[in-house]
């Protein structure tokens, strides 16, 4: 049986937003803009939730231009009972605010 | 054209060989008495017999620099300075988190103000150091093995201090930051620790062999055998355990982990081994175990921390040399036997 611990609230915030369009792949830096959090805070996030199999990963199959393809995350079916758990347990809301000028925001 | 060093890669590799210079002409300069009364001719062979591990270090950096430089730095060279900074904190992870890695680069080419590239790639890079392991240990012999050693070094520490209480050498604390070091790297190793179970298990093997070499030329009685054993142990076991790592996996990387394992298990090892020989040998015979810093205890821990940490000073260099050898043998063998 795995223990469970209660998440921390940056952990909270990083799978509710992934749940608001579960079928929908996103992008490390878009949730670092949405929700303002250091990518050195968010990877170690995404890195446990898939490691407990609550985050479906893939790669971008076209990248355009030559760049590196970009890694896409959405939540699994346990990943989203999961969410549907914590949406359910918080009081108000735990995904802060969208910045109409984000940290991570490039020029 | 094949062998040929690019002017980047020749940067980084003076890069590392500048703390190996500084950390080696600090030591000399600590070793050096300063009572005075060591003539010039003293200082000029002291020198020389330093020369020695100093260019054995300068070429480990440096091949460990080329290693790099094959799987991360020709990427590099086309980077800015915040993706070359992320690019090598990526090298060292593991095959495993790798992707995660990979991951970081290439959301990195979507920031495009400078200043938020740096903030990206500097907050990535402590990220990938910090990246979290898998739970379980991939070797649990082998952490057992090293636990097992700092228990036995604390227990052997514990007992010379209450047999003799006033001769502490001021370096318990040193001892203290150094076990703690071994315990931390075989309990939560960093990622770039992280891999298969042979490397660690070939490593404490190592460690091992190299304690009870010791033991045995000690109790064999024959006159500067223990010496010998001491500056060529070192290099036999780390050389072997890393070239057998290497060729079997196929991989330099698995070499190196195996001598970090060898490392952190025969520090404690032979700190262990040592202080209750000592102690066992002096209330015997009365005979000081070793030369030099003998006190009431018929030996010192400051000493005995000393040889231990020599060890590995000595070994290392050559777990990388056996790791590029291994890894050309396990490379030729697989082009011999494809599949």
């Amino acid at each position: 049986m795995t223990k469970t611990r209660r998440p921390s609230a940056q952990t909270i915030a990083v799978v509710l937003a992934l749940a608001e369009e579960p079928s929908q792949w996103r992008h490390g830096y878009d949730l670092c803009k949405q929700l303002d959090l250091k990518p050195g805070s968010l990877y170690p996030i995404l890195v446990r939730l898939a490691d407990r199999g609550l985050l479906e990963t893939s790669w971008e199959s076209a990248a355009p231009g030559g760049r590196p393809p970009r890694h896409l995350y959405r939540l699994t079916g346990s990943g989203r009972a999961f969410a549907a758990e914590l949406a359910h347990a918080q009081p108000r809301p735990a995904t802060p605010p969208r910045q109409s000028e984000p940290r991570w925001q490039g020029a | 054209m094949a062998g040929s060093v690019s002017r980047p890669q020749r940067r980084y590799e003076i890069a590392a060989a500048v703390p190996v210079i500084v950390a080696f002409a600090a030591l000399y300069a600590w070793a050096v008495p300063t009572d005075g009364q060591n003539g010039a001719a003293d200082m000029f062979w002291l020198g020389v017999l330093f020369l020695i591990p100093t260019s054995l270090w300068l070429i480990t950096s440096s091949l460990l620099v080329q290693h790099w430089w094959q799987g991360a730095g020709v990427r590099m060279s086309t980077m800015d300075p915040p993706g070359q900074v992320l690019a090598a904190a990526v090298a060292t992870l593991p095959a495993a988190r790798r992707r995660w890695g990979e991951a970081m680069l290439g959301e990195l080419e979507q920031v495009r103000e400078r200043s938020a590239r740096w903030r990206f790639a500097l907050s990535c890079a402590r990220a990938v150091l910090l990246l979290p392991v898998s739970r379980r240990w991939s070797a649990p012999a082998a952490t057992a093995l090293v636990i097992g050693a700092v228990v036995a070094c604390v227990g052997a520490i514990a007992t010379f201090l209450t047999r003799h209480p006033v001769v502490t050498d001021g370096l318990v604390p040193g001892s203290a930051v150094i076990l703690a070091g071994c315990l931390w790297l075989a309990v939560a190793p960093p990622p770039a620790l992280g891999g298969g179970r042979l490397a660690p298990h070939l490593g404490v093997a190592a460690a091992v062999a190299f304690t009870l070499g010791g033991l045995g030329c000690a109790y064999a009685g024959w006159e500067g055998l223990p010496a010998l054993w001491a500056l060529f142990g070192p290099m036999l076991t780390f050389a072997a355990s890393a070239c057998v790592a290497a060729a079997a996996e196929r991989s330099f990387r698995a070499g190196v982990r195996a001598g970090v394992w060898t490392v952190i298990a025969v520090v404690p090892l032979t700190l262990a081994t040592g202080v209750f020989e000592a102690l066992r040998q002096y209330a015997a015979d009365g005979v000081p175990t070793f030369a030099g810093d003998v006190t009431s205890a018929g030996f010192s821990l400051g000493f005995t921390l000393l040889v231990s940490v020599a060890v590995p000073m000595i070994g290392f260099p050559f777990a990388v040399f056996g790791a590029t050898v291994g890894a050309t043998l396990g490379d030729r063998q697989a082009s011999v036997n494809p599949g």
